[in-house]
């Protein structure tokens, strides 16, 4: 398993972006014998995280407006870049541009999926909105699957 | 896995959402709004009735790209109201870690952000493709600093070793002589990056502005100092709400920040450099020289220029510090509440971030008040987008929407740091 990973990104301040750190708790409790990172999603951060990585699953809130919130969505991101509606104008550094980022830079992962949770909220706030709550169990054991430790 | 298409418009990341609208009748600009999203308002909110030591903690949680600047601020205010003053060495060990800040900040957004619209990239991505030693390079920089603010602040992202009154531990000199190599590299790479940048082509835009930043007469200002301005301004933090505030704008659910006489000014790396030149480091001074930096800039493209001296700087300054390290004993000096108002500033990596916190006896927070950088050059930045809009009409709507963002960009608005669009629409009515 030395080179599998779950990698969850979110920000706890902004109600359901933070099932990612969440999540992260809830699976690290487990004492799985795959690491868990936390991370902020900074690209540098990211990268490093993903140097000389097999498979790496990542975990993230989504909006795709496919889907009730706290629908369970997996991708893969091997292969392909994440559908992100592209803003060609932006340079924003986002969760999929530092995939393509290491994609540039043959520095991505030999496999990399991402469990994204469907946001109801993404408002200020601490508190998860009850679906994506209700959704954690199930977006586990999804990780688990991709992961491939189910 | 099974196949489907789904399109995400965003991923979570979203600390901060950017827009642009822009109403053009003819060749007249009749509207024009530039909107950021602001998480600390959130955050003032929050802080109401909490203990005044939990204050650095919670927030350095507001940006997850400059932790220590609201550390910093938010410490300084505390500290203030308390009628404390710390040791040389805990102002040391605070100046190290705001040089790794910069350096993190400052090489995201030269290297990730900003160096692509000069050098004609749809973004870092497509940069990297073409340039992939400058963009590694870039990366291995930014990794430096934030092997900084992880050695001594506990943490890379929302650091926890910052507290009211120094430093929870001190870190040992052999932990910060080992980052030693990787701040030598790093500063050759500093001054790499200057020659890079002052090759780029910047567009013409020459603004009258009314800069605004720190100064300390000792040292080019980051976590201490007065608040100056080029209009002969010399003040405390104090006396910072007495000559700016901030007012709601119509059509807009920002906080605009202007002077008590309605002037809209500048802050970041082009006004602390224009006010603090003579408080260069010597080689950021040589480089500046090199690059034809002549104070006042008043190119906000040329910031970029300015954002890379200021990285050779922070590196000089790691280097200095670690170099006549004595570790602070106590690492913190104690901090015993008083009921009152306190005013911090420091100059986080965008620029001058004020905190006012109001606590009683028992030192719980009763009122906060935060205004960061980004807020305080929004007048500026719509003034600059106009100028330049006016002068550039000419140009196609895609020519001008870039060069728009490009100009946005000069600021390194937080929205840059945290998402991932700038949600953009021209309207030629």
């Amino acid at each position: 398993m030395g080179d599998r990973t779950i990698i969850c990104v979110g920000n706890s301040a902004r109600s359901d972006d933070g099932v990612g750190p969440l999540i992260a708790e809830e699976l690290r409790n487990r004492d799985l014998d795959i690491p868990v990172h936390f991370s902020n999603g900074e690209p540098g951060e990211l990268l490093d995280l993903w140097r000389g990585l097999g498979r790496v699953v990542m975990v993230d809130a989504v909006l795709t407006g496919q889907g009730e919130p706290g629908t369970v969505h997996v991708l893969s991101a091997t292969d392909q870049p994440l559908p992100v509606v592209s803003h060609a104008s932006s340079h924003g550094i986002g969760l999929a541009e530092s995939i393509e980022l290491a994609r540039s830079l043959h520095a991505l992962p030999t496999d990399i999926r991402l469990v994204g949770i469907e946001a109801g909220s993404l408002e200020p706030g601490t508190e998860l909105t009850p679906a994506v709550r209700d959704a954690i169990p199930d977006a586990i054991t999804r990780i688990l699957i991709e992961v491939g430790d189910a | 896995m099974t196949k489907r298409t789904i399109d995400v418009n965003y991923l979570a990341r979203v600390e901060g959402e950017g827009s642009l609208y822009v109403k053009l009748d003819g060749d007249t600009i009749s509207e024009l709004e530039f909107g950021i999203f602001e998480p600390p308002r959130f955050f003032e909110a929050f802080l109401q009735g909490r203990d005044f030591t939990e204050v650095p903690d919670i927030t350095s949680r507001i940006c997850g790209i400059c932790p220590i600047g609201y550390q910093t601020s938010s410490i300084n205010a505390m500290e203030d109201v308390c009628g404390v003053t710390v040791t040389p060495e805990i102002d040391a060990l605070r100046r190290l870690i705001y040089c790794g800040e910069w350096i993190e900040s400052h090489v995201l957004h030269l290297f990730l952000l900003h160096a692509p619209d000069f050098l004609g990239y749809q973004s870092a991505i497509h940069l990297a493709k073409d340039f992939p030693d400058e963009v590694q390079m870039g990366l291995r920089m930014k990794k430096i600093g934030n092997t900084v603010v992880q050695v001594v602040g506990g943490r890379e992202i929302h650091p926890i070793n910052m507290k009211v009154g120094g430093f929870f531990r001190a870190p040992t000199r052999r932990e910060l002589r080992a980052l030693v190599p990787e701040l030598e590299w790093g500063l050759d790479a500093a001054l790499r990056t200057v020659n890079l940048v002052t090759g780029f082509t910047f567009p013409d835009l020459d603004r009258n502005y009314l800069f605004v930043s720190m100064r300390h007469e000792d040292e080019y200002p980051m976590a201490r100092g007065r608040v100056v301005s080029s209009a002969g301004l010399d003040i405390t933090a104090h006396e910072y709400e007495a000559h700016f505030s901030e007012s709601h704008v119509e059509r807009s659910n920002a906080l605009h920040s202007l002077t008590s006489d309605g002037l809209a000014y500048h802050v970041g790396p082009m006004a602390r450099f224009n006010l603090n030149t003579d408080l260069l480091t010597p080689q950021a001074a040589a480089a500046a020289i090199r690059a034809n930096l002549v104070p006042p800039i008043t190119n906000p493209f040329r910031s970029i220029i300015v954002r890379a001296i200021e990285i050779v700087l922070a590196f000089e300054e790691a280097l200095r510090i670690i170099a006549e390290y004595d570790p602070p004993e106590p690492p913190a000096v104690e901090v015993p509440p008083v009921a009152g108002t306190g005013f911090g500033v420091s100059e986080a990596p965008r620029g001058l971030l004020f905190h006012r916190y109001q606590i009683d006896g028992k030192g719980i927070i009763e009122e906060a008040k935060i205004v960061p950088p980004t807020s305080q050059n929004q007048p500026t930045i719509e003034a600059d987008l106009h100028d330049f809009i006016s002068a550039n009409l000419a140009l196609s709507d895609e020519d001008l929407t870039w060069q728009c963002e490009q100009a946005i960009r000069n600021y390194d608005p937080c929205i840059s740091c945290a998402t991932h669009f700038l949600d953009l629409r021209l309207d030629r009515g």
